[in-house]
């Protein structure tokens, strides 16, 4: 009933917002994919570009693209036919620009950006974000105090589209993201592959930056690890303590389904040590005796560190 | 003395000086949240304590003067947050940077009620993390010389956190009935109980060094990377046993205290060498890379068990007294990587990327066991003085490959196929020597165990992207995963002797050997799901989403049998609208949902082999849980309204939780901003909050209402 009523509000809210958020009628211009050449063109220099577009001598002051010294024309293109057009007419395209709505493709414009930045993102071509275009996430003309981003600070950029993990935060268990204490690129690489496409080498990569005791090695590992630490754990957060895909013991027989087949173990019951029909099954925990989940040096069974 | 050094440095004379640009932000608050109820999940649900909090939420300064910018920031609230940091660059020079910051992780200790112990919350303890992280790094950033980056960190982590672990009733080895539970499935006797939270009191220093070189020539840029990594310290656990004389008495009695220290000190080298080549500029890009790796982990360890009378307590072999164990271990990895990255026309870029990882490791360990000289009960002779010598050597070799391609030539379709193929071998030598103990000579060989397995693990996947502009306000990314990892083990055990006495090293007819190995399975992971964005309206963009996963783990040792099932859901909504210019409306609501699905309370197709005697018994995986489900609900959304000098937001959320019992935390509060002055924003915040369990005894709930008054501060040398 409290689902239905939630859903049944959602879609109330939703209906009021689009009759509040009634546009014109007009439709957006056609996404452009194919690449636009521009005519040949005199560069004019920084100055004469701010004679008209006075505003960005103020917006990119303390931006870095302003402080290395770069001028306007090194990602815009030569100016010289742009400043020729003074009537301003829209139409023509004389200049480079970067709005997300405007006549260049995502690539051309990234291209763009690229001709400094290629060797801080040798991986680019492999991102998932490739396509959605740098100004997606960056302004380069904007926000002075975290790297040009076009929202307040990275996990607001990343917030913006990736709102499964957004609310994944506010689980019990999860990293600081939402306390301020993380950012997102503390594990990802946006402008590299995507994690998920990742090996589980390069994935635990990110955990063991910070989990470094959980590295190893040990003289007994446990083969979970080699997996990939997503294998047990949800990074971004969970119901369950210790960011735990489950709750309870069921994570361990996921794949140690013979424990609760034996009624005898080395020296204990797992039959009725996994089940705890007195107190209750929440209360059976395979950890309690098994310790050393992430490799142990003095017991096969991981009973100890 | 650094910030006066850096202040100095970019004081230095420059030629063709423009004026200079400088931007400050203030941020001051101060507070207190008034929490009824439990203050501990108060303290783990947002990280803050109870009571006053307030201080500098944040500063943060940049002047720039021709090429020289100078940042620094710094925050410091009350029992929470600390920091500072400065960074100094000189364009065509290089930076200097330098900082300070520490957080605090808050555990709560009372996760689960337990009726029949009293809970670690008794001892009135905070449980509380800290992590102060200090730095430098130093850049040189000449263009015409190369690259060069120093850096150092000092990570400390100290204070006090719980355990997972925990909860887990044990029959009582002393052997002494107890009436009240006769004729229930366990055991005739008294339980012994762990206590969850136990408590684990930390104090880690980590310290990381690492240099950077780097250097373009031309089409060719290189380099290298060293980084050294260290941590040691050491972990105290604090374990009190209760002796719990039926469910749902409270009468529970300390039994035993078990004091762990464990003292592990890591190390780990790497040298990173690389190479870029822009083989045909913007066209196709070739990397190789090397990463060598030295990690040792060493570590001793140390546990004894003492009765609240202050005598030995010898009650469970998993803590038995240990006093000289330690380990030793080394691991070398060699890890080559080459990547190509071609763009060969507009519509076409694809990759390759091929890696081989050639690893070794030799670990060592002794343990020593200080027991009783066999007066144990239980029949459990193992609580004799007892030695043992681990080895193990572990190789492994691992190929992957990885393609892929993303095209672009059809309109409004962008498509992106990833292949991935890894081959990998780890072949794992064990060796187990008991060399001392009341049972030891005796038979020579006695108690040794040597295993030898060879695991070969092949994994292939799949995976699809696509970004699908189907209409000018419409755009799709469905995307489609698919990975196959099927795991072969070929065990041998060399050499096996019993251990009289012991029934973990007997032929008995409820114990078997490792069952803990997992043996010829396969596991079939597909995920699939859409997310859209959809401008309703100049103003509205929903953005709906929808995913997919399952996950199934299949055994085939001895003959085909389903195992483990895993699917999860997860479908939301994301609202973000701006009716006009004042009003700014965002909303999420996301529902994910997982279940799982074990061999519980059913037969197995397959026959269990006992592997030291060879025979086989039709198993029943009885006892267990068919099933689980591990679900949420999260919403959150705020509105706000921002005329030209104030603003009011409205904000709000839930998260429903359900495990073993449904777990409500909810929220709703109201900010409100000023505008004093040109410069400085008055802000008030309010914030009710409500943490609801409809099970557990409900011993966790709070309600609490977080109030912050605040001043922000924020100028400029130029108008913007």
């Amino acid at each position: 009933m409290k689902r239905w009523t939630v859903l049944v509000g959602i879609g109330l809210a939703v209906a009021a917002l689009i009759a509040a958020c009634r546009g014109d009628g007009e439709s957006r211009a056609p996404r452009p994919r194919q690449r636009v050449e521009l005519a040949p063109a005199e560069t004019i220099g920084t100055e004469a570009c701010l004679l008209c577009h006075e505003k960005y001598d103020a917006t990119m002051a303390g931006t870095h693209h302003r402080s290395e010294g770069q001028s306007c024309e090194a990602c815009h293109g030569p100016g010289g036919a742009h400043a020729e057009n003074r009537a301003g007419d829209e139409t023509v395209v004389d200049i480079l620009t970067f709005k997300a709505d405007g006549p260049f493709p995502a690539f051309q414009r990234d291209e763009a950006c690229l001709s400094c930045h290629r060797d801080e993102h040798p991986d680019w071509s492999r991102s998932p974000h490739n396509g959605a275009g740098c100004v997606s996430c960056h302004s380069m003309h904007g926000n002075k105090e975290k790297a040009l981003l076009t929202k307040p600070d990275v996990n607001a950029a990343c917030a913006a589209c990736h709102r499964k993990e957004k609310s994944e935060f506010n689980l019990l268990s999860h990293h600081p993201v939402n306390e301020g204490r993380m950012v997102c690129t503390d594990c990802h690489d946006p402008h590299g592959r995507s994690a998920t496409e990742a090996s589980a080498h390069d994935r635990n990569e990110a955990c063991l930056t910070c989990h470094s005791e959980q590295r190893g090695p040990f003289v007994f590992e446990h083969a979970a690890v080699r997996e990939g630490c997503t294998t047990c754990h949800r990074p971004h957060g969970s119901s369950a303590q210790r960011l735990l895909t489950e709750a309870d013991f069921n994570l361990c027989l996921r794949c140690h389904y013979d424990a609760g087949s034996y009624q005898a173990i080395g020296h204990y019951s797992h039959r009725r040590a996994v089940n705890q029909p007195l107190i209750g099954e929440q209360f059976a925990n395979c950890a309690a005796c098994h310790r050393a989940v992430h490799g142990s040096n003095f017991s096969k069974e991981f009973r100890l560190p | 003395m650094i910030a006066s050094m850096l202040v100095m440095w970019v004081a230095l004379p420059q030629d063709g000086q423009d004026a200079a640009y400088w931007w400050v932000k203030h941020e001051e608050a101060g507070g207190y949240n008034f929490v009824d109820g439990d203050e501990e999940r108060f303290r783990e649900t947002f990280q803050v304590s109870e009571g006053f909090l307030g201080g500098l939420r944040s500063s943060r300064f940049r002047y720039e003067e021709d090429d020289v910018v100078l940042t620094a920031s710094a925050r410091a609230l009350h029992e929470a947050d600390y920091g500072v940091s400065v960074r100094a660059t000189r364009f065509g020079l290089g930076y200097l940077s330098a900082g300070f910051d520490q957080i605090p992780r808050f555990t709560d200790s009372s996760t689960l009620s337990y009726n029949w112990a009293p809970g670690r919350s008794d001892a009135g303890e905070r449980l509380r993390l800290d992590s102060g992280r200090l730095r430098f790094e130093a850049g040189l950033r000449d263009p015409e010389l190369p690259y060069i980056t120093i850096g150092y960190e000092r990570i400390r982590r100290t204070g006090t956190t719980n355990l997972f672990y925990g909860g887990h009733t044990v029959p009582n080895l002393t052997g002494v009935a107890d009436p009240s539970i006769t004729g229930s499935r366990l055991p005739a006797d008294l339980l012994h109980a762990y206590v969850t939270p136990l408590f684990r009191e930390i104090d880690t220093t980590q310290h990381r060094v690492h240099a950077d070189v780097r250097h373009d020539f031309g089409d060719v840029d290189a380099g290298i990377r060293f980084e050294w990594d260290t941590k040691e310290g050491s972990e105290n656990y604090d374990e009190p046993w209760f002796l719990a004389t039926a469910a749902g008495d409270t009468g529970a009695v300390l039994d035993a205290t078990s004091l762990w220290r464990y003292s592990p000190e890591h190390s780990r080298w790497t040298i990173h060498p690389s190479v870029g080549i822009d083989v045909i500029e913007s066209v196709l890009r070739l990397d190789i890379e090397y990463g060598f790796i030295r990690a040792t982990n060493r570590s001793e360890l140390f546990l004894d068990s003492m009765t609240p009378a202050g005598g030995r307590y010898f009650g469970n072999h998993a803590l038995v007294i240990l006093d000289g164990t330690e380990a030793d271990n080394t691991a070398t990895t060699h890890r080559p990587r080459l990547r190509l990255n071609a763009t060969p026309h507009d519509d076409w870029s694809l990759w390759f990327e091929g890696t081989y990882t050639s690893a070794r490791s030799d670990n060592d360990s002794v343990r020593l066991e200080d027991g009783t000289e066999g007066a144990a009960g239980g029949g459990n002779s193992v609580l004799a003085d007892e030695v043992w010598l681990f080895e193990n050597d572990t190789d492994e070799e691992t190929w992957r490959e990885e393609l892929g391609v993303r095209f672009t030539g059809i309109p409004d379709l962008s498509v992106t196929v990833t292949g991935e193929l890894e081959h990998s071998a780890v072949l794992y030598d064990w060796n187990a020597d008991f060399r001392d103990g009341p049972d030891a000579g005796v038979v020579p060989d006695d108690g040794d165990w040597l295993w030898r397995a060879r695991g070969v693990t092949d994994r292939w996947g799949v995976s699809t992207r696509l970004a699908w502009d189907a209409t000018d306000d419409v755009t799709f990314h469905p995307y489609y995963r698919l990975r196959n990892s099927d795991f072969d083990l070929s065990e041998r055990v060399r050499a096996f002797e019993n251990k009289p006495g012991d029934p973990e090293f007997s032929v008995a007819d409820l114990a078997q050997f490792y069952p803990g190995r997992i043996q010829d399975t396969t596991t079939v992971a597909h995920a699939a799901g859409l997310r859209c964005t959809i401008d309703v309206t100049e103003a509205l963009t929903l953005r709906p989403h929808y995913g997919f996963g399952w996950l199934e783990e299949t055994n085939h040792d001895q003959r085909f049998e389903r195992l483990g099932r895993r699917r999860t859901h997860e479908y939301g909504l994301g609202i973000d609208a701006a009716p006009d210019e004042f009003w700014t409306i965002s909303c999420d609501v996301t529902r994910l949902q997982a279940s799982t699905r074990t061999q519980a309370r059913h037969h197995t197709n397959s026959f269990l082999r006992n592997p030291l005697t060879g025979t086989f018994n039709r198993g029943w995986r009885g006892g267990l849980i068919e099933s689980f489900a591990n679900n949420s609900t999260s919403l959150s959304g705020s509105v706000r309204y921002a005329p030209e000098d104030w603003s009011i937001t409205c904000r709000g959320g839930a998260t429903w939780m359900e495990t073993w019992w449904m777990t409500q935390v909810s929220w709703i509060g109201t900010g409100f901003r000023h505008r004093i002055e040109e410069q400085v924003d008055f802000t008030v915040d309010y914030t009710y909050a409500r943490y609801d369990e409809s099970g557990n005894q409900g011993f966790n709930d709070f309600e609490a209402h977080m109030i912050l008054l605040g001043f922000e501060f924020t100028n400029s040398s130029t108008e913007e």
